[in-house]
């Protein structure tokens, strides 16, 4: 497919899924995916949130939540700053029935062509004082963000305090359209010589 | 058009600290030929007190868009870990620096940290006080000075996953 002559905007498809999450502290687990992006950016196709099936632990040594999620998603943008970035929180319930927040995951989206798998930590945010951990576990309510979008932030993370306490293993097939076209040098060794337009 | 350098990515971690409950600070530092177009050049991350291995989390992202008209002060990202300990004080427990890669693609960047070496005194006084042993100047850790009066212990390493970008490079000559 040849680039489009005097195209302003470019894509980025990405397929993929989250495969699996390793919290085997916990027996029952269902994940929710969202996007975070900058004002730059436009979802074109794919959900704007995604959520899966509630897994059981497996029973063997591994204690593993296998999901294998989809996630399809393909965006369009002038610019690569506030590339998006995939958060995923991760929900279960405790001993009443309630539903609960057991950890949280963020990491961009790929910003290169081509096949990757990646593990990206889970954490949980923690009480701020012995106090308000005591009460939250009389009161069944556990610390969570109001917006998981702030995950996707540089600002506001500074008076958070969490538990790492487990991985989630993901990949992503990524192509992308009219990059070159605009100049965007993704891989190394790319030599695109007189081709770009002056 | 200018040449424009995209950095996205995340400082991951930090690990082979001797403390848990670890956060960082960063800032990003480059020279006059250097413009910051979008992006926050400084931050500070989560407090992460890992339930077991090695690795504090951090997961905070980075996102730095550059037009430059010269490859003179490429940028860099300066680090400082601190421990958070029980009493809610913070320590010093490492600065470092790594320069932003000049080749495009993802770059899994090991950032390795020291710490002021103090006095026998001095140790043990921090041990008490609490904010660890810190430079009067920060600026030591990233740029060209002189350092033979600083005496340093080793710290642990900061993980940085980071993807460059580059725009117009090749207009101008530059290869990377």
């Amino acid at each position: 497919m040849a680039a489009e002559a005097g195209a302003s905007s470019f894509m980025l498809n990405v397929c993929g899924q989250i495969e699996s999450v390793e919290l085997p502290h916990y027996d029952y687990i269902f994940l929710i995916y969202q996007f975070v992006h900058g004002d730059d950016w436009e979802r074109v196709l794919g959900l704007e949130e995604g959520v899966s099936q509630l897994s059981s632990k497996s029973a063997d040594v591994r204690g593993l939540h296998a999901f294998a999620f989809p996630v399809e998603v393909t965006f369009k943008s002038t610019n690569p700053h506030g590339w998006p970035q995939l958060v995923v929180t991760a929900l279960g319930t405790d001993i009443w029935g309630n539903q609960v927040v057991r950890g949280y995951s963020v990491c961009h989206l790929p910003m290169q062509p081509g096949r990757v798998t990646k593990r990206v930590p889970l954490f949980a945010p923690q009480s701020s004082s012995l106090m308000s951990k005591l009460q939250g576990l009389m009161q069944s309510e556990h610390p969570l963000y109001t917006d998981p979008k702030i995950l996707g932030q540089g600002q506001g993370r500074q008076v958070t305090r969490v538990r790492s306490l487990g991985q989630m293993t993901l990949n992503f097939s990524t192509s992308m359209k009219n990059t070159r076209a605009l100049g965007y040098q993704l891989l190394p060794g790319e030599n695109f010589g007189a081709a770009a337009a002056m | 058009s200018m040449a424009e350098v995209h950095v996205i990515g995340q400082i991951v971690g930090a690990s082979e600290f001797p403390e848990n409950d670890l956060f960082c600070k960063w800032e990003a530092h480059f020279g006059p030929a250097w413009k910051r177009l979008e992006g926050e050049v400084s931050g500070q991350t989560q407090v992460d007190c890992p339930a077991s291995g090695e690795m504090a989390y951090f997961a905070h992202p980075i996102d730095l868009h550059f037009a430059t008209r010269g490859l003179q002060g490429w940028p860099k990202l300066h680090f400082e870990v601190f421990h958070y300990d029980w009493a809610g004080r913070s320590s010093l427990v490492g600065y470092g620096f790594a320069h932003v890669p000049s080749q495009p693609g993802l770059h899994k960047i090991d950032c390795v940290t020291w710490r002021p070496t103090g006095s026998f005194m001095d140790e043990v006084s921090a041990k008490f006080v609490g904010g660890g042993i810190q430079l009067k100047r920060p600026d030591l850790v990233y740029e060209l000075h002189d350092r033979r009066n600083v005496h340093s212990t080793a710290g642990g390493k900061v993980h940085l996953e980071l993807s460059v970008i580059l725009r117009n490079f090749d207009k101008f000559g530059v290869e990377c």
